[in-house]
């Protein structure tokens, strides 16, 4: 409880003070007697006083108990004088934690309550993955002529701690079961079931595939070929780099949340229907997932690992963690890494000798978009750094479900090299450029380009607004991924 | 959230302490200009030149980078002054023209009180509508007035050269029957040295200091423009050629030996002479000395070079700087001279009606034994200089003015008697009492006086309380019910402060025999007053 004093009134001695001496001066009695106003001023800012106590008892309520992310909550903060005496100016602030964002109303308030009246404010905040607790309202009254003020953290009953989960899943249920195998029918020719063509009789193919109507028909040896059936790995990877933490309006979950949060249920879809899927991300630091992080830089959820559920759930929920952070330190991060790395490079051919290393411009190779030149690379230079750390891990025969805001063209990059070497691809990407703004409109543009780019190397898009619940993305997508083109 | 800084914030005051100051303050400035009719015009100009100082110091305090907001700021700083002057020198000018001459001496020291009581009450009006606009929007603090400081500085360098170059201009072009006009003279004297010397002696001296000044004017060329760069580059960048670097030093020694060598010939020639140079060097060396040095083709070639390299020079160099730096941020900077070259421009449109118009009221308020000689010293002074220049030069000494006064402002205001966040309502507020106590001196009624210091007090409580709500709560919160009863209040208390006086002076008047009904109301009403207090304290 802190109790101050404002001097406040001590220029109505001034003034009692001036006009006396106007008074006397003109000799006006008017001006003389008038000096008492100011003095009944300096009577009043002496005598006002404020309770002793704060007699106040605070209630916050919120409209929804369980909010998903992004939802819009509404806090609704009651105060009552349950003191005997008139509060005239009584001013409380709701304490909202720092991550959540008020975006409708205001959590401070300044009313006047006589003893047993209520006051209510309320005001609407964006609910976010976690638990967010909120902290006491501070209250402060001051007295009427507001000499004196006395403020107090009041604690408030009802609702404290906000939280804010994704669906609940099943418990992740361990079984000894090895992998099986996918249920991909795949266009190459081989063992199965299902028929796709004949052949020529070679010596070694077994008896039972051999059409015995076609030898009976023309007396030729023919070979049946079935549809193979091979396993097929299904890999998601999650773009949380920088880039992508951004958010149409402030308060809701940035785009590389949303991505996140996408690749889990995705991963749960898939697990529950029998495929063996690995979880992977880009733009995620090493240090917090260790023992999952391989020394390419790439976190790796293999479905052979005993214990892959609960490393996915941990890359996964460590994937939001980062997602949330702010995304200027980590831009800047990168955008230093990248000038360390091709200042490495040795000066481009026809320099003169007698320049020195600083006139060579690294900065011109690094400010082109993730696509650093390298003569190196079978590609002849045309491969980021990342998507070939993330093609050398990839499994031959994989299909992969990429995660990202498509806010820049690094995706579309690595759809075009996935597609080069015949992975089977679909972009999931949430709709985080909505908005009026004409810089809103154009980034939504070039995003719809993106993804229309991305289409034309074969990656089958799902975009998924956010007005939207995730489940029609996903119910798009799925097909995709357990039935086959 | 700790206790102590839960509730900083930073927000505009909040709308209904803000309304509540400005109707007040309106109503009251009203009511005391009703007592000085004669000088209502000059107090109107001069809240009009306060609400432009407002309004400057809110733009430039916005801070928001755009250029246009400097010129109009700039643009405005002329009317800021026009309000001050007409405020402060128009009063004085109407009141010396109605109270002076005085019949007897015994009545001046009378007469000089009473102008000082009215000029009080204009002043203390001005003063309160100043403080009320400054505290809208809460703009006052030292980094805006220094910025509107600056501002005022910028402004007024356009029109001040603009006058300064007329001037000149006038006198240069001055001529009367006995000398020819300067200006006419001088190129063909500039000419006749530089180009045609007289071809009796030899002028080595100045032909060296041409020499000087075309090769190294040429070499400042030669560095400036991107010659190296366009002859040596094979495409991978290079910027060094050989020949130009050779051409550079050469031209550099030719201009340093030139240079070096001046002083010394001129010296040479000084002091020798035509006839000892001739007899020390032979006659047909020294006729030909003489053809070469003053030969009209060579010193021509070398004034053209430097004509030509030293614009080039300023161009090349301006053009730097100007892409160097970004176009927006040029352009904030230009803001202020564009607003005082569009001034400038408009003095110089408006020049002639205005002279006559300003000497011809200046003269009819002034007595009239000083009446005559002004007018005949200004129509002296208008022939001579033009009135153009006489306005524009009128124009820079009114930007100079405002920007002196926004320096005293700062300087006066936050030597410690006023703080940032009070001290617009504070100014309001003791402009209002200011002027309610000179209005009671000239005679305006007991209930003006009582009810002016009532509104002083209720401006400055409520502005104050305003201030502090907008910072602690905000202005998106609903608090006007808390603040209509803060000011009914202290409303209150007043009309309190005021029964008990109008009580007292009946009292003192009747010599404590109450009967009169007037003074049976003032007591109720002292009653009444007290019983509000008691309830509000409750």
């Amino acid at each position: 409880m802190t109790h101050r004093r404002v001097e406040r009134w001590g220029v109505g001695l001034v003034g009692t003070l001036a006009l006396t001496g106007f008074g006397v001066l003109y000799a006006n009695g008017t001006l003389l007697v008038a000096a008492v106003i100011p003095l009944t001023y300096v009577l009043y800012g002496a005598v006002s006083r404020v309770p002793p106590t704060v007699d106040v008892a605070v209630e916050r309520t919120f409209d929804q108990p369980d909010p998903r992310p992004g939802d819009a909550v509404t806090v609704t903060l009651t105060v009552e004088n349950v003191g005997e005496r008139v509060l005239s100016d009584l001013r409380v602030i709701d304490g909202v934690p720092d991550e959540l964002a008020v975006t409708d109303g205001s959590p401070r308030a300044c009313v006047a309550l006589p003893p047993g009246e209520a006051a209510t404010l309320s005001y609407t905040v964006v609910a976010k993955r976690g638990q967010y607790d909120f902290a006491d309202p501070v209250v402060r009254l001051r007295s009427l002529a507001a000499t004196e003020t006395l403020t107090e953290a009041v604690a408030a009953d009802g609702d404290v701690t906000l939280s804010c989960a994704n669906t609940v899943t099943d418990a992740p249920v361990q079984d000894a079961a090895l992998p099986r195998a996918g249920t991909l029918p795949t266009d190459t020719g081989g063992s199965g079931l299902e028929f796709y063509a004949t052949r020529q009789y070679q010596s070694g193919d077994p008896m039972n595939r051999v059409d015995w109507r076609h030898y009976a028909k023309t007396g030729e040896f023919v070979t049946v070929e079935y549809r193979q059936e091979q396993s097929i790995r299904t890999v998601i990877l999650v773009d949380t780099r920088p880039v992508g933490r951004v958010t149409a309006r402030p308060g809701y979950p940035t785009g590389a949340e949303l991505c996140a949060y996408a690749g889990e249920r995705l991963y749960d879809a898939l697990d529950a229907a029998g495929i063996a899927t690995t979880v992977t991300a880009v733009g995620v630091d090493g240090d917090a997932l260790d023992g999952l992080v391989g020394p390419d830089g790439l976190p790796w959820v293999d479905p052979e690992d005993n214990a892959h559920a609960g490393h996915a759930r941990r890359v996964f929920s460590e994937l939001q963690d980062v997602a949330d952070r702010d995304a200027a330190t980590d831009a800047l991060d990168e955008v230093r890494e990248r000038w360390q790395t091709s200042a490495a490079v040795p000066g481009t051919p026809g320099t003169n000798g007698d320049q020195a290393p600083d006139e060579t411009e690294p900065v011109d190779t690094a400010m082109t978009a993730d696509g650093g030149a390298d003569p190196t690379s079978p590609d002849g230079g045309g491969t980021d750094e990342r998507i070939r750390r993330i093609l050398a891990r990839l499994p031959p025969t994989a299909q992969v479900v990429v995660c990202s805001p498509m806010l820049d063209d690094w995706p579309v990059e690595l759809a075009r090299a996935l597609s080069v070497r015949g992975y089977p691809q679909v972009v999931v990407s949430p709709d985080v450029t909505g908005g009026d703004s004409p810089g809103q409109r154009v980034l939504g543009a070039s995003r719809r380009l993106r993804l229309q780019g991305s289409e034309r190397v074969g990656a089958t898009t799902v975009s998924w607004r956010l007005d939207q619940p995730i489940d029609y993305a996903l119910r798009r997508s799925l097909p995709h991924l357990l039935g086959g083109r | 959230m700790s206790t102590d800084t839960a509730f900083d914030g930073a927000d505009r005051p909040t709308r209904t302490s803000t309304a509540i100051t400005a109707v007040v303050t309106a109503v009251v400035v009203a009511l005391l200009l009703g007592e000085v009719r004669l000088l209502v015009w000059p107090a109107v100009v001069g809240s009009v030149g306060a609400a432009c100082f407002a309004a400057g110091l809110h733009l430039v305090a916005l801070d928001r980078g755009e250029p246009v907001t400097g010129v109009v700021a700039s643009v405005l700083t002329v009317a800021v002054a026009v309000g001050l002057l007409v405020g402060t020198l128009g009063t004085v000018l109407l009141l010396v023209g109605a109270f002076f001459p005085v019949e007897t001496t015994a009545a001046l020291s009378i007469r000089s009180l009473q102008l000082v009581s009215r000029l009080g009450i204009v002043l203390g009006c001005v003063l309160a509508v100043l403080g009320v606009l400054l505290g809208l929007r809460n703009v006052v603090d030292r980094r805006a007035l220094a910025s509107y400081f600056q501002l005022g500085v910028k402004t007024s360098v356009v029109p001040a050269l603009v006058g300064g170059a007329m001037i000149a201009g006038v006198y240069l072009t001055q001529s009367d029957a006995n000398s020819p006009a300067l200006l006419g003279t001088l190129p063909a004297t500039l000419g006749g040295w530089l180009l045609t010397p007289d071809p009796v002696a030899t002028h080595l001296a100045t032909l060296a200091l041409l020499v000087a000044a075309a090769a190294l004017a040429v070499r400042a060329a030669v560095d400036a423009l991107p010659i190296a760069e366009l002859l040596a580059d094979s495409g991978v960048g290079q910027t060094r050629e050989r020949r130009v670097e050779q051409t550079r030093r050469l031209l550099g020694w030719a201009g340093g030996v030139a240079l070096a060598a001046a002083p010394v010939v001129f010296v040479t020639e000084l002091v020798v002479g035509p006839a000892g140079l001739s007899g020390a060097l032979g006659a047909s060396f020294y006729r030909s000395l003489v053809a070469l040095s003053t030969a009209p083709g060579l010193r021509l070639l070398l004034v053209a070079a430097t004509a030509i390299a030293v614009p080039t020079v300023v161009a090349v160099r301006l053009l730097r700087w100007v892409a160097q730096g970004s176009v927006a941020a040029f352009a904030n900077r230009l803001g202020p001279f564009v607003g005082g070259a569009a001034i400038t421009a408009g003095a110089v449109v408006v020049a002639q009606p205005v002279v006559r118009g300003l000497s011809g009221w200046v003269a009819g308020k002034l007595p009239a034994p000083f009446s005559s000689a002004f007018r005949e010293s200004t129509a002296v002074f208008v022939d001579f200089y033009g009135a153009p220049t006489i306005v524009v030069l009128l124009v820079a000494v009114l930007v100079a003015v405002t920007a002196t006064f926004a320096l005293l402002f700062r300087v006066g205001v936050f030597a410690g008697y006023l703080s940032a966040e009070t001290a617009g309502y504070s100014l309001a507020s003791g402009g209002l009492f200011v002027a309610t106590a000179f209005a009671g001196t000239v005679g305006a009624s007991p209930w003006l006086v009582f009810g002016g210091l009532v509104g002083s007090f209720l401006v400055w409580d409520t502005g104050r309380y305003g201030t502090t709500l907008g910072e602690e709560v905000g202005r998106h919160a609903p608090t006007r019910d808390a603040e209509l009863v803060h000011a009914g209040g202290t409303l209150a208390v007043g009309l309190l402060g005021t029964g008990l006086a109008y009580g007292i002076a009946t009292t003192m008047e009747s010599g404590f025999t109450p009967g009169s009904p007037t003074s049976v109301v003032a007591l109720v009403g002292v009653l009444v007053g007290v019983v509000f207090l008691v309830a509000a304290l409750r």
